[in-house]
This record gives structure tokens, sequence and C-alpha cells, in this order.
């Protein structure tokens, strides 16, 4: 079922993976920087990358590319650090990171990680996060 | 004879007178008594006739008998010549007649005897003399069918004689020629030797360049992998810059309207990330394109140092080779100049040989000419011992009947 509504945001923190363009609401991130040491968990899920360190506090680290089902293309290892209600959260983005500034409603899909803005290879799909970040923190709990 | 027959006409007529003076005295009638003295008479005659005729014809028959004896062929049978009448002359003739008829007989039966040997020899040497002539004639035709044979051989020898002379000429004519090659190839190879020298001074100068250019573009490429280095530098300073500007945004979104200035900045703070960021991907790609490209540079160098040093020990074996073609060439022509001499004492060989084939030729067309002659003859001469030998059988036979005849002559 699609509904349409305003958009969230109008500011967005965007990135180019191998397939498509995405972007992420500005305001329900609190930060980005490169992923430093990380901390693997044995047996964990595979978009579970692990825990890493983010000014004193333990953030639990997703693999994004993984759930989207695309792959990176750039050396970049960026972190995206995630705002209330999932601060304990950061995501990974190996690709460069940019700011865009959305004036278009977004519609949304139900049980769709992200949707597509517009057609073509240069479309921007637009990230679901709670949806997504839901269901990843149910499976890393 | 005569005497005999006088003695006996003698006695006979005193027997008549002694019969007529005795028949009287008896007294008889005269009818008897002439009877009686008429057979007295005829008595004594005839005894007197039978008796005169037997000692004549007894010597006779004796004769005959001989004479028939002889006739019959036995010479050896003797006649008594005894006596000095006629009779005895007859049988003394009968009997030097029959020693010259066994005399001549004799030598009749011996000369028939050696003129039959000497047949049988002379009709067996015929046969000897014709087989041999056959032989003779058989030889004579192999000698002429080998004559021929010769002949041809020789023809063909002469041709293969004349053949190598011409080729011997054309050895000797190629021995010049490669002698001139040999010597025009020496001279190349001279100039050759001193090309490759030259070849060589260049190839030793040729690597020294390229060591000093691959040195250079070592240097070169050291240098653009320090570009490298600072566009790395200048990429994670854009990196952390665009970090810095989006963490700025998030900052001026969580303020709300009173950071949206902030915003505007951070964006062109940014933009400005971006732009230096393509500007160090350009640099980037550009640099690597330099380091790669003095890398092939280099390597093309250090490969055409390589070459050139392979092509120097090759110029250095192409020198050794020439030296050794120079050598081999001087030995070259040294040896088709000796041809070049051997080949003419061959040629002159070859026209000795074919001297000698040409004499050799008219000897043996003589030879075969000889030869049919020889054969003409032996074939006359086998058809004469052909006739000998039949003319020895005739004589044989001859003889042989001879010998029949007079062996009916028995002489001893």
């Amino acid at each position: 079922m699609i509904v349409n509504r305003p958009a969230e945001a109008q500011s967005a923190l965007m990135f180019r993976l191998a397939l498509r363009r995405y972007a992420i609401p500005l305001r329900r991130t609190s930060g980005v920087q490169d992923l430093g040491a990380l901390r693997r968990i044995p047996n964990s899920p595979r978009r579970w990358l692990g825990l890493t360190e983010w000014s004193g506090r333990v953030l639990n680290v997703i693999d994004l590319p993984h759930l989207l089902g695309d792959r990176a293309v750039e050396r970049a290892k960026s972190i995206v650090r995630l705002r209330e209600p999932h601060s304990g959260m950061a995501l990974y983005v190996p690709a460069h990171l940019g700011l865009t500034e959305l004036t278009t409603p977004v519609p949304v899909v139900a049980d769709e990680p992200y949707v597509a803005l517009g057609s073509g290879p240069d479309a921007l799909h637009w990230i679901h996060l709670d949806g997504l970040v839901a269901e990843c923190a149910r499976a890393v709990v | 004879m005569q005497t005999k027959l006088g003695a006996g006409f003698l006695l006979v007529a005193l027997l008549y007178v002694g019969v007529g003076l005795a028949v009287p005295r008896f007294g008889f009638e005269p009818i008897p008594e002439i009877i009686l003295a008429v057979s007295s008479y005829l008595v004594i005659g005839l005894s007197a006739a039978w008796w005169f005729s037997f000692r004549i014809t007894r010597r006779m028959r004796e004769l005959a008998a001989a004479a028939a004896e002889i006739r019959n062929g036995d010479l050896t049978r003797t006649v008594d010549t005894s006596g000095n009448d006629e009779v005895a002359d007859v049988a003394s003739a009968f009997a030097v007649m029959a020693d010259s008829l066994m005399h001549v007989v004799h030598e009749v039966q011996r000369a028939a005897a050696e003129i039959h040997d000497s047949a049988q020899s002379l009709a067996q040497s015929s046969d000897e003399m014709d087989g041999m002539a056959s032989e003779i004639a058989g030889a004579a035709q192999e000698i002429a069918r080998g004559a021929e044979s010769q002949a041809n051989e020789l023809s063909r020898t002469d041709k293969r004689a004349h053949e190598l002379a011409g080729i011997a000429s054309d050895v000797a004519a190629g021995a010049h020629n490669v002698n001139q090659a040999a010597a025009e190839a020496a001279r190349r190879a001279h100039d050759g030797s001193s090309d490759a020298k030259r070849a060589a001074d260049g190839i030793l100068e040729l690597t020294a360049q390229n060591v000093e250019a691959s040195k250079s573009m070592d240097g070169f490429r050291e240098k653009a992998s320090e570009i490298g280095a600072l566009i790395n530098s200048v990429r994670s300073i854009s990196h952390q810059t665009n970090l810095l500007a989006i963490n700025a945004a998030i900052e001026a979104a969580r303020a709300g309207e009173e950071g949206r200035g902030f915003a505007v900045v951070a964006e062109e703070v940014s933009r400005l990330s971006d732009t230096v960021r393509g500007f160090a991907e350009r640099i980037s790609g550009i640099s690597e394109e330099i380091t790669d490209g003095s890398a092939r540079i280099g390597q093309q160098f250090r490969l055409s140092t390589q070459a050139a040093e392979s092509v120097g020990k090759r110029v250095n074996r192409t020198l050794e080779s020439f030296d050794g073609i120079i050598t081999e060439t001087c030995t070259t022509a040294e040896r088709a100049a000796e041809i070049h001499e051997l080949t003419a004492i061959q040629n002159n060989a070859v026209n000795d040989v074919l001297e000698s084939l040409k004499q050799i030729s008219s000897i043996v067309v003589a030879n075969a000419h000889g030869t049919e002659e020889t054969s003409g003859t032996t074939k006359n001469q086998r058809e004469s011992m052909r006739e000998m030998a039949h003319s020895a059988r005739e004589l044989a036979v001859a003889s042989d009947q001879l010998r029949e005849l007079v062996s009916i002559f028995r002489v001893v």
C-alpha cells in the first residue's frame, strides 16, 4: 500500500553504492565519522558488523549495504550515528557522503526498506530508517 | 723233260722189242701170238703213257693245288721245286711268285692296318680338331660379342669421359667463381666486421644512455609517488573536511531555524570539499598515470638496455662470426684455387684418358674385325675338318675293306 505524505525532512545525507543512490534524513542522525576499531561478535548475523567506540560510548555497527542488497565501490569506511531512539546504533556506509535538500514528498511503501524518488540510474532512493533499524535491532537483540 | 721222254720212248721201244722177241718163243698160234703181242704192246704202251702222263701231271696238279690254296688265301703253302725240268722251273717260279705275293700281301696287310689306325687316328683327330675348331669358333664369337660389347662400353665410357671433361671444366670454372666470390665475401666480411664494430660501440653508448635515462626515470617515478602521497593527504583532508561539514550540517539541523545560516556554510564547505576531492582524484589519476607511465618507460628503458646488451652480445658474436667468415672465406678461396688447379690436372688426365680410349677403341674395332675374320676362318677350318674327318672315316672304311680283303691271305 502506498501512502503519500510530506517529507520527514528537507535535509538529507546522500551517498552512492554500486547500484543506486540513497538518502537518509539528516535530522535522524547525530554525526558521522570514520570507522575506527571494530570488535566483531562471533556467530552474529551478517548484517551486524560488530561493536565500535564513539566518544567513550559503545555503538552497534550495522552493515547498511548488506541490508540494502547493494555493495560498496569506494574505500571510504564511514559510519553514521543515529539519533534517539536508536542512539546506540551506527550505520556502516562505505561511500562518500554528501548533503542534499528534498522538496518533494516522500512516499512510504510498507514492507520495503526504501522507496525510489524518480526514475533512471540517478534516481534517489529514500531509506525508511525506522523500519530498517528496528528490524536490525531485533536481529541484534 | 725231253730227256725223260726220250728215255721213256727208248724203254718202251726196248720193251716192244723184247716182247716181239719173246712172244714167238712161246709157240702160240699166230693169232693168239698176235693177240698176245698186241696186248703186250698195248699194256706196255698204255702203261708207259700212263706213267709218263702221271709223272708229268703230278707236279702240275701239285702246283694247281698250291695255286688253289693261294687263291684261297693260304700263302704259306710251299711247292716242291726240286728237279731241273720245266715243271721244276714252273714250280720255282710259282714259289717265287707265291713268296712275292706273300710279301706283298703281308705289306698290304701291314699297310692297311697302319692306314686303318692312321685313318682312325685321323678321324679322331679330325673330330677333336672339329671340336676344338667349334670351341675356337664359339670363343671367336664370344670374343666378337665381347669386342662389340667392349666397343659399346668404350663408346659409353668415351661419352662419360667427355661428360667428365665437361664437368671438370665446369668445376674449374665454378672453382674460379668460388675463388672470386670468396674474395668478395672476405672483402664484404671485412666491411661487415667494421660496421659491426661501429654498431657494438654505438650499442655500448646506447646502453649507457639507457642506463642514465632509466635512472632519471626512476627519480621521476619517485617524485610522482611523492605526488601520489601528497594527493592521499589532500584526499584525507578533503574527506575529513567533508565529514566536518556534514557534522556541522547535522548540528545546524538540530539547531533549527537558528542554524540555517550555519547549515548553508556547512553545505558550502561540503561542496568545496567535494571539489577538492574531485581535484585530488583527478590529480591522483594523473599522478598514477605519470607513475605508471614512468614505470612503463623505466621498464622499457630496462628492456631496451637488456635488448641493447643482448644485441651487443650478438654483435660481438657477429664480430666473431665475421672473423670466422673471413678466415673460412680465405680458406675457401685457397681451396677453390687448389680445386681449380686440380681440375685443370684432372682435365688433362681426362683428355689423356680420352686419347687412350680412342686408341683402345680402334684396337677393339681391329680386334673385332680380326675376330670376325678368325671366326670365318675357323668356320672354313671346321668345314675342312669335317670333310677331313669324313674322308678319314671313308679311308678307315676303305682300309677296313682292304684289311678284310687281304685278311683272307694267311701269311704266317
